[in-house]
């Protein structure tokens, strides 16, 4: 069977079920068809490595959110959230569903960025991997983790409670018209196994102090709020007359008349100089464990908040608050531009200096034929703990158009 | 040493409120690395481990909510009280009316 059979074999299933939906971006194929093979101890060491860099995460979190606005500031978090970026939330974990991304590397897995704030590919990682591996009679290295999610949504609510807010009315938000941001919502709300709704976010309102749902043209608030849609783009969010919607939602977070997944504290762990502030406190000393400078050595490349590389090795500047390879630039260590990000967005903000890390080559089935690229590993963090496992396939910087690769044990 | 200088600030502020959260700490917090003592219903004991917590310096609360630093931190409340607007306040009013906008930005949230 060829490829193209194979894949619509595993993809008209999973659209018709209405669960995923966007095999294809942009009119382009985004999900292969064939799984990429992680071995057993390569997969063992890559969940240490996500546990032990979630607690490094949890805990340099912890000290800033009790830190000054100016550290707040140096760290790219913009003025609205401060007040509620300071929430600790979750007692052992910066945020409730995070994705570190990986280069596997004959020395190890090497840390790139963390995705705490809004993470996508989970149903990718949770739900479609298995439905590959299935069909192709592969062992999944998933198998059984998407039982986290709902534990997960569960424990959070928990907390919530005992920290003494509502939970009752629950809404889940994303952008309506986004497939994958409305399927993934769509999808957590489901398997959550909170009794709430989908809300898109422009049916959002803030009214009489509440963030409310605009349903049938009335205004339900809503206790607990899961978003995906970053705390930086909320920060800027505005009515059509200008009014500060978003740092109005921001400020109910504060004064804890919101409750929000993933927890306001997730933004200080999706600050690129949140990496460059631990690789200071490893090359300082004290303040780890020896278990946990041993992973940050391990695992972490070298970040500085100036380009301490130049004239010395290759290396990558990133927006602190970029995502999906918005605003980056590859650089040789004479200073020559490998490769930089096209897209507009995210060059305005503070960059910080990173070692390139080499990334791993693959070249794997796709329906324009054998598609050469580099690998990037996404894996994931659930409320402390490693989870799920997913791969992209993209060019030496991974942008939104990068292939999701699904993954089996070798 | 400009180009030197984001680092060190950066890490020179960490480890001012690092000294803050450990001069609140009692003994138990160094001998369990990885926990901080988080009082947020304001009993005087740790909410995770029942560690009593240590007097407060100066008259701040480094744990907990209200969550002051150094008294220039504002609009945090404990469950149940009210607390002031935050510092964007003077853009922000308790007007009536339904306010939208969110996701204007109309760029797509995961990462």
């Amino acid at each position: 069977m060829d490829y193209a059979a194979v894949r619509e074999e595993i993809y008209r299933p999973l659209r018709a079920e209405g669960v995923f939906t966007w095999d294809w971006l942009y009119g382009q194929e985004y999900a292969l068809a064939v799984p990429h093979a992680i071995g057993a101890r390569e997969l063992a060491d890559l969940r240490a490595a996500t546990a032990a860099l979630g607690r490094v995460f949890a805990r340099t979190v912890d000290v800033v959110q009790a830190g000054p606005a100016e550290l707040l500031a140096e760290l790219g978090i913009p003025e609205a959230a401060h007040d509620a970026v300071r929430l600790a939330v979750l007692p052992d974990a910066a945020t409730l569903i995070g994705r570190f991304d990986f280069a596997r590397t004959p020395s190890g897995w090497k840390l790139l960025e963390f995705n705490s704030d809004t993470p996508g590919g989970v149903v990718e990682a949770f739900h479609v991997n298995g439905r590959v591996c299935a069909h192709h009679n592969a062992a999944d290295p998933n198998a059984g983790l998407e039982a986290m999610l709902p534990a997960a949504f569960r424990a959070a609510a928990d907390r919530y409670r005992y920290l003494g807010y509502p939970t009752g009315s629950v809404a889940f938000s994303a952008l309506e018209w986004h497939a994958e941001d409305a399927g993934t919502a769509r999808y957590l709300l489901k398997i959550s196994g909170l009794d709430g709704r989908f809300v898109p976010l422009k049916d959002l309102r803030v009214h009489d102090d509440r963030l409310c749902a605009l349903t049938g043209g009335d205004l339900l608030p809503i206790d607990l709020w899961y978003r995906l849609h970053p705390f930086g783009l909320l920060a800027a969010d505005r009515d059509d007359d200008g009014y500060p919607t978003g740092a109005h939602v921001l400020s109910l977070i504060a004064r804890r008349r919101l409750a929000v997944i993933n927890p306001p504290g997730a933004l200080i762990a999706q600050s690129k100089a949140l990496q460059a502030l631990v690789w200071a406190l490893r090359e300082a000393g004290g303040f780890f464990t020896a278990a946990e400078h041993d992973a940050v050595a391990a695992h972490m490349l070298p970040t500085y908040y100036e380009n301490r590389f130049a004239g010395r090795c290759p290396h990558v500047a990133k927006p602190v608050l970029g995502r999906e390879g918005g605003g980056i630039t590859i650089s040789a260590a004479d200073g020559a531009v490998i490769d930089r990000d096209r897209e507009p967005h995210y060059w305005d903000q503070p960059m910080i200096y990173q070692q390139y890390q080499d990334l791993e080559t693959a070249e794997l089935p796709t329906l324009a034929g054998p598609k050469a690229g580099r690998i990037v590993w996404g894996s994931f963090l659930v409320n402390g703990s490693p989870s799920a496992v997913a791969a992209r396939l993209g060019g030496l910087i991974t942008d939104d158009m990068a292939y999701f690769v699904p993954v089996r044990l070798a | 040493m400009e180009r030197t200088d984001k680092t060190a600030k950066m890490l020179g502020l960490f480890m001012a409120a690092l000294l803050t959260v450990t001069a609140g700490c009692s003994a138990g917090g160094q001998d369990r690395p990885g926990h901080t003592h988080v009082d947020r219903n304001n009993d005087g004991y740790c909410d995770e481990d029942g560690e009593q917590m240590p007097a407060r310096a100066g008259g701040s609360h480094f744990y907990g909510a209200p969550f002051f630093f150094g008294g220039t931190r504002s609009g945090v409340a404990a469950p149940g009280q009210t607390a002031p607007a935050p510092s964007q306040g003077a853009t922000i009013t308790s007007g009536k009316a339904a306010r939208g906008g969110i996701g204007s930005s109309s760029v797509g949230g995961g990462g």
